[in-house]
């Protein structure tokens, strides 16, 4: 029996792309590095980001050597820190769908601490709502933070539209959105709601309901999180859900990578950054990294000469592998093109290519 | 004191708090504050000390500071005085965001209650936006934790004589507590009231409803499964740890027919609330707990406390156990035991002594080397090498109070097992500790002097399972939104 948690390690794995698993491990720890964040778009592992931040590396070991021991994870031939899917591990997950949609479809990077706050804000301000709908003032807030009373007062300051429409239009919300979810998290979620003359659950009590293991718990509750998150974001049906969400600030680039990228829109080149800020060279590639990584109308065209893009494109055709590709053998080819640009040229292209196919970035 | 002058306390009682009486020593303490400077009082559980505070600020002209130890306990209050319909009522702490804080700031005079952990006396903003502010009072709830938690657990208590130094010289000050002993009653007054006189108001700790019993037992699943097949509450079992709680809790839904659910510091403010509601509205039998639940929580018919770890304290234990009876009927207050109990308790404290030692060394270290031992240090030697370093105490003050924390703790187990061992009256044996006397005979006292005619009422409970919202969600979110068709 693989317990869950080996379970989405191994989910992390890919039967052709060879992963380094301390690099893996990092992200699991949720070390934000310009290399971890490439590796994480590379292998698109934005479910692990920081989802076991306390996971020693000796524990870690430990579950990588129970799933090699098991055959579902193989050492590379050539280099034995390079960790493959194998066919049995393969077989594996496909018994395991949940652990696969998790791993594919949720961000924790950019939502693992704005997802369940969003969710509980959700759910205090449907409290309210309820309250309102029934005309009733005299109730017992779920919530008795500060900033969070704070917050619905002034949502609620904000809204235009009338108290009959805000409940009706919350209420379709709330209709649609659990239209759209499977059976078993729709449960999870008409469960969760407290209002008038219902007083809701919590994911502790469901997990002991239904026998959950604490990770499961865990996710469970990421996973709900993103699922709203994802369909608020992709569908006009949900403007006050959506307002919710934008009251969450998601992780996103570090305040010194923005300001590094502030200059270079404005025409800075590297060495005047590096003057301006008083920072080494190997700190502005590192936020340029982030910064093309993390955000999504990044300037590629303002970091990448466009002969640069034609002697890489040049390369691709010959290593079209372009997520393994080693500096070193760039610089075989073409040794005036710089590490900056192979990595950003390789982080456009795999955006490229997210894109196409639909998978989210963060 | 004249009619004339006692009406508008109980006029107010009834506008305010719709009551029409008073509970014992209710009355006394707000009087006093309105009179006197210096107010202490020690009342039992479940007495209603918050009202003493509130009542009196309404007659007050200016603000009222309550310094606070636990942010859920602040949080709570501040619900309930809202709940009251008092909108001028905020709380800040250092867990708040630096946004939300300047906006309290820049409205801070428009509060009449202000709810305050004690770190941020010491702050410099803080005490600014104090001194601009007209407070009238200053209320230090559980102002026990000024002697019992001292040193190691609540320096920042610490801090509030100094606070109060700093205030304009008319301001009142009352310390509120349900665990005094003479010698915590002593510590209050010459720490907070600095040896100045004080008024004293002191009622009995004796809960003539609850009835205490030790149950020594090997198996102690066993003994609780039997019990709550005839007593299903509603009840609280304490726990020391929050693995504990869970797994006693899953056991016992398994196993008994009872809706039973899990209380501990890891759940969310929001977590923890639905739950505190599931319970306070009769959708739960058993609450398993740790000592994050209870202060400031207000359920009237618990019927039993139990603890199913040996509690640091006769004081901690007091203050749990009275959490059962609020509504005057019968209670029980009942410990269960396995010898070796003590033990994790001895372990802490052999840490205590181990972290003691440590620190005596790093002191006899020249200073300039101190920086080399630092990742070393427990968080509690990083708070003591702090307070010693911003000159709060000298390095014989430390230690000397280091040993006193320890003797103390020590004793605090001592007195607990004395309490479990004891042949005669355990009503008895905790008046004593608190120097307090009984007020009157108890027919149902404890197991000592006969159990036999225990009986405790039950309570109607209805559990709600997930699954019944779940079946038909259209229709229970219809309901949720009052939509009809």
């Amino acid at each position: 029996m693989t317990d869950d948690i080996n379970i989405y390690i191994l989910s992390l794995f890919h039967p052709k792309n060879k992963q380094r698993s301390s690099s893996v491990y990092q992200i699991l720890r949720g070390k934000k590095t310009a290399s971890t964040l490439s590796f994480c778009l590379f292998h698109h592992l934005w479910s692990g980001f920081q989802l076991f931040p306390y996971l020693s590396v000796e524990a870690y070991e430990q579950r990588l050597a129970e799933l090699k021991a098991k055959g579902y994870l193989v050492a590379d031939e050539a280099d034995g820190k390079y960790l493959l899917l194998s066919q049995a591990g393969q077989a594996c997950l496909l018994e395991h769908p949940f652990w696969m949609a998790f791993s594919k479809e949720v961000d924790h990077f950019s939502y693992g601490v704005a997802g369940p706050l969003f969710l509980e804000r959700l759910l205090f301000l449907s409290q309210v709502i309820s309250e309102l709908s029934y005309q009733s003032k005299q109730y017992e807030p779920i919530t008795s933070e500060e900033e969070q009373l704070f917050w619905v007062k002034q949502w609620l300051a904000k809204t235009k539209v009338s108290k009959e429409g805000l409940i009706s239009n919350f209420y379709t919300e709330w209709q649609k959105l659990l239209e759209q979810l499977a059976d078993s998290q729709r449960q999870r979620l008409v469960s969760l709601l407290t209002g008038h003359h219902k007083i809701g659950t919590t994911y502790y009590q469901l997990q002991q309901m239904y026998h959950w293991s604490e990770f499961q718990r865990i996710a469970y509750k990421i996973y709900d999180c993103q699922q709203i998150i994802h369909l608020i974001k992709t569908s006009e049906d949900f403007p006050l859900f959506a307002s919710v969400l934008a009251s969450i600030p998601k992780q996103t680039i570090s305040k010194s990578a923005q300001l590094t990228y502030n200059y270079v829109e404005q025409g800075l080149d590297s060495v005047s950054i590096q003057r301006l800020r008083q920072i080494k060279p190997s700190t502005v590639q590192d936020h340029l990294i982030e910064a093309a990584v993390l955000l999504d109308d990044f300037s590629f065209d303002a970091c990448l000469d466009k002969q640069v893009v034609l002697q890489l494109e040049t390369y691709e055709k010959k290593q079209p592998q372009i997520i393994e590709w080693q500096f070193k053998q760039v610089q075989g080819f073409d040794e005036s093109i710089s590490f900056l640009e192979v990595r950003l040229y390789q982080i456009l292209k795999v955006k490229q290519y997210d894109r196409e196919n639909f998978r989210p970035t963060s | 004191m004249t009619e004339k002058t006692l009406d508008p306390l109980a006029k107010l009682l009834q506008e305010v708090f719709g009551y029409t009486d008073f509970r014992e020593g209710q009355r006394e303490t707000i009087e006093s504050v309105l009179r006197n400077k210096r107010t202490l009082a020690i009342l039992p559980t479940s007495s209603g000390k918050s009202l003493c505070y509130q009542l009196a600020s309404y007659l007050l002209p200016g603000q009222t500071i309550i310094v606070t130890p636990l942010i859920s306990l602040m949080e709570d209050q501040v619900s309930r005085l809202r709940q009251l319909g008092e909108k001028r009522v905020t709380a800040i702490h250092s867990q708040m965001s630096f946004q939300t804080r300047q906006r309290i700031f820049s409205q801070f005079q428009q509060y009449k209650f202000v709810f305050v952990s004690p770190e941020l006396l010491v702050q410099d903003w803080f005490k600014e936006q104090a001194k601009k502010g007209k407070i009238s009072l200053v209320v230090v709830d559980e102002a026990h934790c000024i002697s019992q938690w001292g040193i190691d657990f609540r320096p920042d208590y610490e801090w509030i004589p100094e606070f109060l130094k700093e205030l304009d010289s008319s301001v009142k000050v009352l310390g509120l507590t349900a665990t005094a002993t003479q010698k915590v009653m002593e510590d209050i007054e010459s720490t907070l009231f600095h040896q100045q006189a004080c008024h004293l108001i002191k009622q009995s700790s004796d809960r003539q409803n609850i009835a205490y019993q030790v149950v020594e037992t090997e198996d102690k699943t066993a003994y609780l499964k039997q019990f709550l097949s005839q007593h299903p509450g509603p009840g609280i079992i304490y726990f020391s740890s929050k693995k504990e709680a869970e797994r006693i809790c899953t056991l016992l839904q398994e196993e008994t027919e009872l809706a039973v659910s899990y209380y501990h510091g890891d759940l969310s403010n929001q977590e923890r609330l639905v739950v505190q509601q599931q319970f306070l509205h009769q959708q739960l039998h058993v609450l398993c707990a740790t000592s994050a639940f209870g202060m400031g929580i207000h359920k009237e018919d618990v019927r039993f406390v139990i603890h199913y770890h040996l509690p640091s304290s006769v004081e901690a234990y007091v203050q749990e156990a009275g959490r059962s009876g609020r509504d005057g009927k019968q209670s029980l207050a009942l410990l269960l035991y396995r010898p070796q109990d003590e033990h994790i308790h001895y372990h802490l404290l052999e840490q205590l002594i181990k972290e003691k030692e440590g620190m005596a060394y790093l002191l006899k270290q020249p200073e300039e080397t101190w920086q080399q031992y630092l990742p070393k240090l427990s968080s509690l030697q990083q708070k003591w090498l702090t307070g010693y370093t911003h000159q709060r105490y000298s390095k014989e003050t430390l230690m000397a109070g280091l040993e006193q924390k320890i003797s103390e703790r020590t004793r605090h187990i001592q007195d607990m097992l004395t309490y479990i061992h004891l042949t005669t009256c355990r009503r008895k044996y905790l008046l004593a500790y608190f120097d307090s006397e009984s007020e009157g005979q108890v027919s149902i006292c404890c197991d000592h002097c006969g159990l036999e005619d225990l009986e405790l009422e039950t309570v109607p409970v209805f559990p709600r399972s997930p699954l019944e919202f779940s079946k038909d969600w259209q229709e229970t979110l219809k309901k949720v939104f009052n939509q009809r068709e």
